[in-house]
Parts: structure tokens; sequence; C-alpha cells
């Protein structure tokens, strides 16, 4: 049996006292979701179909224009199901259906790397619309092939697919920033720029799967209801109306269409009672479910990139760890402190080119990073040599030219201080009833790792004026925003919201680009600075040549206080990085490489564009309450010249 | 009954035992006490005799909400010396009573009135439960019939139901909380005005306290036709009473009527519904049924009434209904999962017109049902059977544990042919039954299709702790007890339930509303 009461159970039949809520989905009965689960098995057989027809015509004539246009054909039908391939197959959708034209070291391998060529939809519109005619057939056909087969498969796979409404709601919220930060700009149309067309048929798609939601909610809900379906219907008329790449105002279709339907399909959620993955799994995601906004500064879930977040001391390691961040105790000659190149004024780099080396000896390998939001990150330093918040340390306590010690002097020293055994005694609660002392190298790491994760700052000019808390943003800016997620395609490696290389709408995996920064800021015939950055970074599977001069993608965020640039401190200037871009990379500036990964050769901005991108990475400075310097450091008792020791260090 | 008896005292009596759960079965245990007397054993008899006089025929009472405080009431009303003393074989100390000689606290207001022997009979008698003494005769309440009454959480008002007919509906409300030694006594009429339903007795002497029905068809209070236990839902402040009725009660209470005592609206009514009037002999009340009265309103009426009606005598068990309720006496709460239920004991006035199927040998049979208070306007069919009882017996006394695990109730003399009832059955129980707080309570009350669906909806093993199983693929959710949804999993076979605090949930089927009570360990 089941209650003919669509799509509400009625808590009154029950004779309990509490409402026991939840919204009744039948496998048995017609749904929105199986409506939705219906018209992408349809879709995945027309793909396939159009594929064939494709292939035949490839086959039959020389006519790229014919190709091109069933080509479009089939990016259409993959968009309209886009989300849910992504949402049900997300490794299988980057690293064979639409994954960046971009070779690859194969993530299913554990031991040894194995580099892949790059196969998919992307690829395919690389070649159609960029190699010569006479070679188009010759590399189509076989990634034809091999996409055909994987849809198959997808297909057969799928005949039986279950989803559940839940399921819709985040597979819709998941493909708004997709579509926001990938598709929009220009992400994955490298050939076609498509990108406009294909935003379009997502939201008409969304307004279809979302539509029996909206109609059920109208029952109920009637003002969430009629706003929901204004936005689903406005966000595709926008899009209509505006199809130009170049000069489309993502700016204000954020803020009028896509925080509304991020914010709003989640309100929907919650109003007809569906559960959220938070009452299916404990797993924690790095994207928020109940964040508003694309940049909301809750959008990525602290406690998936740092374990200190969990903790309930958490105020206590933070404190702890501030002390410690000052403090030159951890040097060997006790002249230096995590501060030495972390200045709080400047965001925590420190104005070198690169960082000075203990003794003021030379200097490090390369420039400082801030670190504020360095927290939203898989792994850490320029080259990725790291995965954890908590391990970064490591390199800077045994690293000659900056702490140039151990874990165990260090230990011994702060044993030496009442002051800091009950500090951290108060931080690690938990070590008192075990043999292990609370002050250890691993709660070291972690109140460093706290105090480095309580760095954030999502609370710019640009993101109040994002999040529509503020009305006022330099027009240069928002014009530069546009230029940066759109024509100057900057918004396609430094993705939002952080503006690093950490991949939406996951958000768990950091990018590296190889671009050619030269050794001197030179325009002409530079030569590529020599550091071989993450193919020498020590991880064994990293250890490839697509993996030579490539860096990790820094934040963009508080980059006016960051100068100078680059991991070797190349450029003094915004306007000098934009100029780099704008003139294809190393490759502009007279520097050979075969694995650069710039998407572009030029970007054809004039001046005054250039300045309204600089104008906008201005605007993205927050550094509130992150800049006070502790007014003391713990003491030591007996070691009176020690408790002579700077704050922050020497330098 | 009134017996003599040389070794506990003539007249009726009592026992109190204490009661502690072993943690791991449930189980309930008698425990050895001495008490500050120096008796010692498990059970132990009231002293009545050398304390407040003799008492007649405890039955109900009143086992307070706020505290605990527990009367015993004197049922059986006496007129006469001659029927306390019944030839010898019950009370044989007739000599006139002077209160304060025995009561080692006295009662102020009535130390040294002396009263005739059987008017130290017929009113509710606090009990020390604890040292297995009595306290004290509550004279001010009036003298009456007394069955049960209500402690209110004010801890001043006390509402009192008299098993007689006519009866009265009584309220005494005490001038400060938790003394009941001063205060007013007042009697309910109904077809006053709102706000002056109760009108004020005399009990400030003896003289008002042996008239107080009297007083009562003075005032043209509004007659009952036996009430017997009175409870109280604490969560919503309703009162709840048992009218048990009498077959034809027309020729008991016609005299108060002329005299001016009124009727009960719905007794008006029935008596209409019969094409008479509630004093003619043709008029019948063989079922009884319960009532509520309204604190807030003072509006008192139907709850449920028992039944269904037969009018033929003879009722055989082919047409016979699958629950008939007759002759309700004993009532109690009882709170399962947050629900709160009244417990409804039968005790049969007769076995015709349907009491008992007419066809089935030995057929007294008294029942103990529960009723989900949030079903409004119950019928029969809501009334859930816990339990039947020995033959000829009547329950009563029925009583949810504190911890709400545990129902003790009483069978009160039973048929004691062995050939009947078998030993131990043959005699008078109190017996316990365990496990309500892990009764589902959501198969109550509920519509016949989701009555299948929770049969359907199978889980297993309950209690778990880690993996709970379905039956068949489900789309589950589980919330706490206060409504909160904690995890939803559809299409399933399984859900991990371990990251879970421990403690009681309830799962519920999203697909057909099915739910049951989880406890996860």
């Amino acid at each position: 049996m089941s209650s003919l009461r669509y799509p509400f159970v009625l808590a009154s039949v029950l004779a309990v006292l509490i409402t026991l809520s939840g919204f009744q989905q039948s496998s048995r009965h017609r749904s929105p979701a199986s409506d939705a689960i219906a018209s992408y098995q349809a879709s995945l057989l027309l793909m396939i179909s159009q594929i064939d027809s494709l292939e035949h015509q490839m086959k039959e004539d020389l006519n790229p224009e014919i190709w091109r246009n069933q080509f479009l054909r089939i990016r259409r039908t993959y968009k309209t199901i886009e989300y849910l391939v992504a949402y049900t197959q997300p490794e299988l959708t980057v690293q064979r259906l639409n994954g960046a034209p971009l070779p690859k070291v194969d993530p299913m391998e554990e031991n040894v790397p194995v580099v892949i060529n790059p196969v998919g939809i992307q690829v395919i519109d690389e070649a159609l619309y960029l190699e010569e005619e006479d070679h188009i057939a010759e590399a189509v056909l076989p990634l034809l092939a091999g996409l055909k087969r994987e849809l198959v498969q997808l297909e057969m796979f799928h005949r039986k697919l279950y989803l559940s409404d839940r399921q819709i709601f985040e597979a819709c919220r998941d493909e708004l920033i997709r579509v926001y930060t990938l598709g929009m700009t220009g992400f994955d149309t490298p050939g076609s720029g498509q990108a406009m067309e294909d935003a379009l048929i997502v939201f008409q798609q969304m307004e279809t799967t979302m539509s029996g939601y909206v109609a059920v909610l109208g029952n109920q809900h009637r003002n969430l209801s009629q706003t929901l379906q204004q936005k689903l219907a406005g966000a595709s008329l926008y899009l209509a109306d505006n199809q130009n790449f170049d000069t489309f105002d993502r700016l204000a279709f954020l803020r009028e269409y896509l925080d509304p339907l991020f914010a709003g399909l989640l309100d929907a959620q919650l109003a007809l009672d569906i559960e959220t993955m938070y009452e299916v799994s404990d797993y924690v995601p790095s994207l928020n479910y109940f964040a508003r906004n694309l940049f909301s500064d809750s959008l990525l879930q602290l406690s998936s990139y740092v374990g200190a977040e969990a903790s309930s001391q958490l105020p206590a390691m933070v404190k702890l760890g501030k002390l410690l961040f000052y403090d030159p105790i951890l040097s060997h000659d006790m002249s230096m402190s995590c501060a030495s190149c972390h200045h709080p004024g400047k965001a925590f780099t420190d104005g070198q080119r690169k960082s000075l080396a203990t003794g003021l000896q030379g200097t490090v390998d390369r420039n400082a990073p801030t670190l504020i939001n360095a927290v939203y990150s898989d792994r850490y330093f320029h080259d990725l040599r790291t995965f954890e918040l908590e391990m970064q340390i490591d390199h800077v306590v045994f690293e000659e030219r900056e702490f140039n010690t151990t874990y165990r002097a260090i230990l011994q020293r702060l044993s030496a201080s009442e002051e800091y055994l009950g500090l951290f005694a108060e931080a690690f609660p938990h070590y008192s009833n075990q043999e292990r002392p609370a002050l250890n190298t691993s709660t070291l790491k972690s109140a460093l790792a706290a105090y480095v994760a309580s760095l954030r700052g999502f609370n710019s000019p640009f993101d109040q004026y994002a999040r529509g808390e503020s009305n006022d943003l330099d027009e240069s800016a928002k014009r530069g925003y546009n230029l940066f997620m759109g024509k100057a395609v900057c918004g396609t490696c430094h993705f939002a919201p952080a503006f690093t290389g950490l991949v939406p709408p996951d958000y768990q995996d950091s990018e590296s680009e190889v671009i050619g920064v030269p050794e001197a800021p030179i325009w002409e015939g530079a030569t590529l600075d020599p550091d071989l950055g993450r193919r020498v970074n020590g991880v064994p599977l990293d250890a490839v040549d697509i993996h030579h001069h490539s860096f990790k993608t820094p934040t963009v965020r508080n980059i006016a206080l960051t100068a100078p640039y680059m991991h070797n401190g190349v450029y003094d200037s915004l306007e000098q990085i934009v100029r780099f871009y704008n003139i294809g990379g190393g490759a502009g500036i007279g520097i050979e490489m075969d694995n650069q990964t710039l998407p572009f050769d030029a970007l054809n901005l004039n001046s005054a564009e250039m300045q309204d991108i600089a104008s906008f990475m201005r605007s993205l400075t927050d550094t509130t309450g992150m800049t006070s310097v502790p007014s003391r450091l713990p003491s030591f008792e007996g070691h009176e010249e020690w408790n002579k020791r700077k704050i922050g260090g020497e330098y | 009954m009134i017996q003599a008896n040389d070794k506990i005292g003539d007249g009726g009596g009592m026992t109190v035992f204490r009661v502690t759960r072993d943690a791991d079965t449930d189980t309930l245990i008698v425990v050895n006490q001495t008490l500050a007397d120096n008796r010692s054993g498990k059970f132990f008899n009231v002293d009545f005799k050398n304390t407040v006089g003799e008492t007649g025929m405890n039955c109900g009472g009143i086992s307070s909400f706020v505290d605990g405080r527990i009367w015993t009431a004197e049922e059986w009303f006496r007129s006469s010396t001659a029927s306390i003393y019944d030839g010898g074989n019950g009370v044989r100390d007739t000599a006139a009573f002077t209160i304060g000689t025995t009561t080692p606290n006295g009662f102020p207001g009535f130390d040294g009135e002396t009263v005739r022997k059987f008017e130290n009979f017929n009113y509710m008698v606090e009990i020390d439960p604890k040292e297995a003494v009595a306290i004290r005769k509550q004279y001010n309440w009036g003298r009456q019939g007394f069955e049960g009454g209500v402690i209110m959480p004010d801890n001043k008002t006390v509402y009192l139901g008299v098993d007689a007919t006519p009866a009265f509906w009584l309220k005494f409300v005490a001038n400060t909380a938790g003394d009941f030694t001063t205060g007013n006594l007042y009697v309910y009429k109904q077809n006053a005005a709102a706000g002056s339903r109760w009108i004020q007795l005399n009990n400030s002497d003896m003289t008002g306290v042996l008239s107080i029905d009297a007083q009562a068809v003075n005032a043209g209070a509004t007659m009952f036709n036996r009430i017997e236990w009175v409870t109280q839902d604490t969560t919503t402040g309703i009162v709840y009473m048992t009218e048990t009725g009498r077959d034809n009660p027309g020729s008991a209470w016609r005299g108060e009527k002329a005299d001016g005592a009124t009727h009960a609206q719905h007794h008006i009514f029935r008596a209409a519904q019969q094409g008479t009037g509630p004093d003619s002999s043709a008029y019948a009340d063989r079922y009884g049924r319960v009532l509520y009265y309204d604190p807030a309103t003072d509006e008192l009426g139907v709850h449920l009434n028992g039944g269904p009606e037969f009018n033929q005598a003879t009722v055989n068990s082919d047409v016979y209904p699958e629950k008939h309720l007759s002759n309700p006496d004993g009532l109690s709460i009882i709170n399962i999962g947050g629900q709160v239920y009244l417990i409804i004991q039968e005790d049969l006035n007769g076995r015709s017109h349907g009491r008992v199927p007419s066809d089935v040998t030995n057929n007294s049979t008294c029942e103990l049902f529960l009723l989900d208070l949030s079903i409004a306007n119950p019928s029969t069919d809501d009334l859930i059977r816990v339990t039947a009882v020995p033959l000829g017996a009547e329950v009563t006394g029925a009583i949810s544990t504190p911890d709400g695990k545990t129902i003790l109730l009483n069978v009160q003399h039973p048929n004691s042919d062995p050939a009947v009832n078998p030993f131990p059955f043959n005699n008078s129980l109190t017996y316990a039954i365990t496990g309500w707080d892990k009764v589902d309570v959501f198969t109550t009350g509920v519509d016949q299709e989701l009555a299948e669906a929770n049969e359907a909806f199978k889980i297993f093993p309950n209690p778990v702790s880690r993996i709970l199983n379905f039956e068949q693929p489900s789309d589950v959710a589980i919330y706490t007890l206060a409504g909160q949804r904690v995890r939803v999993a559809r299409q399933v076979l399984s859900v991990d339930v371990s990251s879970i605090a421990a403690g009681v949930y309830v799962i519920k089927n999203l697909e057909t509303g099915a739910a049951r009570r989880l406890v996860i360990e």
C-alpha cells in the first residue's frame, strides 16, 4: 500500500504528539525525481545516437562546418545532463567525459606516475575548432569512439538509476556552482566558445527539473515557490538576451540570479522537508550545503580542510598557535619566528622576492605566500609538496635556512616554560589522562595549523558587494571582476570563491599550472626561471615531465598587500602580472615550453581593461582581525636571556 | 469488607510494600524493610485501629501526583452501628468515638468531638506508606461513601468522587498548600451559571461533616450514578472520573430530586434518548462511562460511554463486539513515549445486556483497557485491551510506576474455586506488567491502512548498536522523541546507526508512514 496523499505524509494520522515529517518519495510513483531520471536516461541515448551520426558524417564527407554543427548538438545534449552525470559520476566526468584538455597523472595509479592523455568533450571541442581541417577527423574519430564507449556503458549502468529528491537538489546546487565558476568562465569550451549557450541550456534544464518541486511547493509555500519560479525563468531569459561572452555581466547575474537560486533551492529543499546530506551521512564535504552565497565566508567547510576545526578547544588552540607563530623560541638561534617571513601587515608575506634566510645569510628558494585563506587547499607550498596544513611546519623546522632545528629541541625549550605547559594543557585537555604530555610534536603542529586556519578573510569590499550586503563597489573593480571571470579567463584557474586552484564544485583538489615565469621581469627574449617546481617536490607521483616548472595556483585574495608576485617574486606590481598574462604568459615573452598550461595565446585586453582587473584584485583585501601581534610571549623560568627574545624574532 | 480480626485490628485493611527494580531484567522485586516501629518483613498492614479508629471497606483513594501522599477511601456507606458490628463479625468495639483520642496528631477543629461509632466511618483516610500507619481521617472533606479523588498540582485543591447513587462531585480547597486540615468544601451544580457552579458546604464542624448529602440536596447540586476513581492528565489539566452506572437508578435518586437536587445533563440527555426521564424506573444506565471535568471552565461531560448498548438481556458470542466496556471503575494515567493514556479498569455490576457474552460458561470477566487521550471523541473501538483478570474478579488499583516501565494492578475477589481459577489465581493478587517504556505507541488510534503498514514495517535488531536491517528496501527516517530528524536513508536494506547517540528514537517508513520505536545502544 502507499498513501495517496503524495507528496506529504500527514503526521496527523499518527497517534503521536510530535510531528514526524519527511518528504515522501515513492519509488513506485511518478515524481519530480523520477521525471528527471527518465529525461536523463533518454538524453544519454540521444547523445549516443548523435555521436553515431557525427562519426558517420566525418567518415562520409569532409565538411567541418557540418561536423561542428553536429558536435554542438552533442554538446547541448550533454549540458542537459551534465548536472546528473557530474553528480553521479564525478571521476568519470573529469577523467573521461569532460576533463580539461591537458595531460594528467593517472589518479588510479598508486605507485608509479603514469601520464595519460586527455580525452572527452573538451578535447574534441579543441580539435574540431583549432586543428587544421585535414587533421580533424584523424584526431576526433578515436576520441568520439572513446566517448561513445563510455556513454554506452554509462547508459547501461544507469538504466535502473535511483536518485532521491535530496540528490536531485544537491546535483542542481552543485551545477549552479559548476556552471558559474567553470562553464561561464570558459573553462570547458576551449575551442567552440559555447560557454554562454551552454549556460543557457543548463538553466533551462534546471527550470525543467525543478518545475515539479516548484509546483508542490506552491501548495504551502506560495512566496518561495513564486520566487524560485521567477528566478529560474529569469536566469534563462537573462542568458538568452546576453549571449556575448566578453560583455556578459557576471557580477549582476551573480547577485540577481545565481545566489538567489543557490539559496532558493536550499530553502525549497528544506521547505519540502527533503533531508540534507548531513542527515544521510557523517561525511563532511568541502562544500557547506547550508551556505547561501557563492562568496559566503562559510561556503567552504573549514573542518574538511583542517582537523583542528573539529575540536571544542579551538579558541585555546588558536590562542596558543598565535603565540608560537610569533615566538622565535622555535628557531635554533632564536632570531626567527614564523612572522619573520609572514608579516601580518603584508597579509602574512614579507615583501621580499624570496624570503630572507636565517641569520640574513642569503634567501630561501621562493617567495613567501600569504597565509590568509591558505587553509583552503588540499596541498601546501608553491610546489604542492605537503598534503596537510599540520605537516607544512616540518619543512620550516628542519630547513637549515629557516628554523634549522628539530622538534625534540623545540619541545625541550617549551617544556621549560610553565606558561607554555599550561597553554598546551588548556588547548589539548584530552592528553591529560594519557601518558603522553599535552606538549608534543603533534599538538605543536595542531596549534600552529589552528592559528593559520583562523586567518581567513571573506569580507573584502568585493565580497560584501557580491553578497548584496553593500552596493558600494568601484565601477572599475566591477568591470575587473567580469573580465577576471570572463574575457581574461583568470577565473578558469583562480577559481571562485577563494580565487585559488581549488577546483569547484567539490573544492577538494588544488591545481598547479605551468605559466612560464621568467627569471627576471623582461618582456622579450626572457629566460625561464630554473626552478622545476612540482616536478621536484619529492612526491613520487608528481615526478613527471608535465610538472616541470609547475606551481600551485595561489589565491588572489589580499594580492594588493602581497607583492612581489610569482613563486620567485619576479613581478612587483599587479599591472605587470596582468601584462604577463595578456601577452600569453611565458610563451609571450619568448620562453619556449612544451607544457605551458595557459589555455590562450593572448587575451587582447586594452589598457583600461587591464587597469580594471587590477582594481578588482585590489578590492579583495580583507585582513580584519588578523593583524594584531601578541603584546608579550610566555616566559621561561631560569632562562633570563630567553625572556629577552623579541616578539616575532629579530627581523 | 469489615471483619473482625485479632491480628491487625477489626475493620478494613491496607497493605503496603516497597519495590525496587532489577536493572538488568526490569523485574520488580519486593524488598525487606524494618519500619520505625520495629516491624520487619516485606508486606505490612497499615495500623488503623490504634491511630484513627477502625476503617471499613477500604477502596480506591488518592495517590497524589504532587508528592506521593496516599489516602484510602472508606467506600461502603454505613448508616447504623449494627451494620458495622455485623453480629460480632465486624467491628466489635462499638462505643462512641471521640476524635483525637487515638490520633497522634489529632485534627484541628474536630478534636474532642464525639460521634456514634458508625459515624467514624466513610472518610478519606491519609496513611503514611513508608511506616504503614494511618495519619488521620479527613473529616473536613465530609462524610461520604468515597471511592476516589485527585490532588491538583497546586497541592490545595482536591476533587472527590463518591460511590453512591446519588453521588455528588465535591471539591475541597485547602487554605495552605500541602496542609489539608483546614479549608473549604464545595459541591458541583452543573446547571448553575458558569463561574458559580461550585457551592460551598459547611465542613467546619461535625454537624456539617455528617450532613453533606442533605446540604448538597438543599444546594440543588448535580447527582451522578456512582462516581468511582478520579485522575488527572497533568499535561492538559483535565480531570477524568469513572461513573460506573447502576442498571435502573431512578428509584435511587428520585427522592433527592424531589428535594431539590438536580440531574446531570448527560443523564437527562440519555434518558430522553430512551424516551423517559432519569427518575423513571425504566431509565437504564447499565454500563457507565468515563467523565471529564475541566477545572479551567468548570465544564463536565462524557468522555467515553460504556457499551456498545444492548437492549436485550442475552447477548451471545456470535454477535458479541470485539470490545465492550462495562462498569469502568479503577482509573489512572500512564505516559507511554510522551503519549498520555487512561488506564480503565472494569468492575462488572452484572452480566446481562452484553456486559459479558451470555453463552460462555463462567463468563464474569473484567478487563483492563488503555485509551489514548489524544483521540477526540473516542469510542469503545479506540480502547486497547491490555489484560483480562481471573473469573469473578474485579481489576482495580492499576498504577504506573514513576519510571513509566510498569503497571501494577490488583485482582480482587476472584472466584476462589480452584476448579474455576487455578491456584494462585483463585486468590486476590497484585501483579506487574512491565515493558511500557518499550511499547510502540504508534500502532494505536490509527487507521486500518496504517496499522497494516506498521505491521509490515519490520526492523531488526532492536535495540541496535550498529547496523539496522529492513525486510525490504525502504525509505526511512530516524527521529528523536522530540521530533528532530537525525538520519534519513532511501531505498536501503540497512542503515548504519553507530554514529547516532545512544537513546530512544522513532524510525519511520517514509513511503508507508509506518513508525516504530527504535532503541540505539
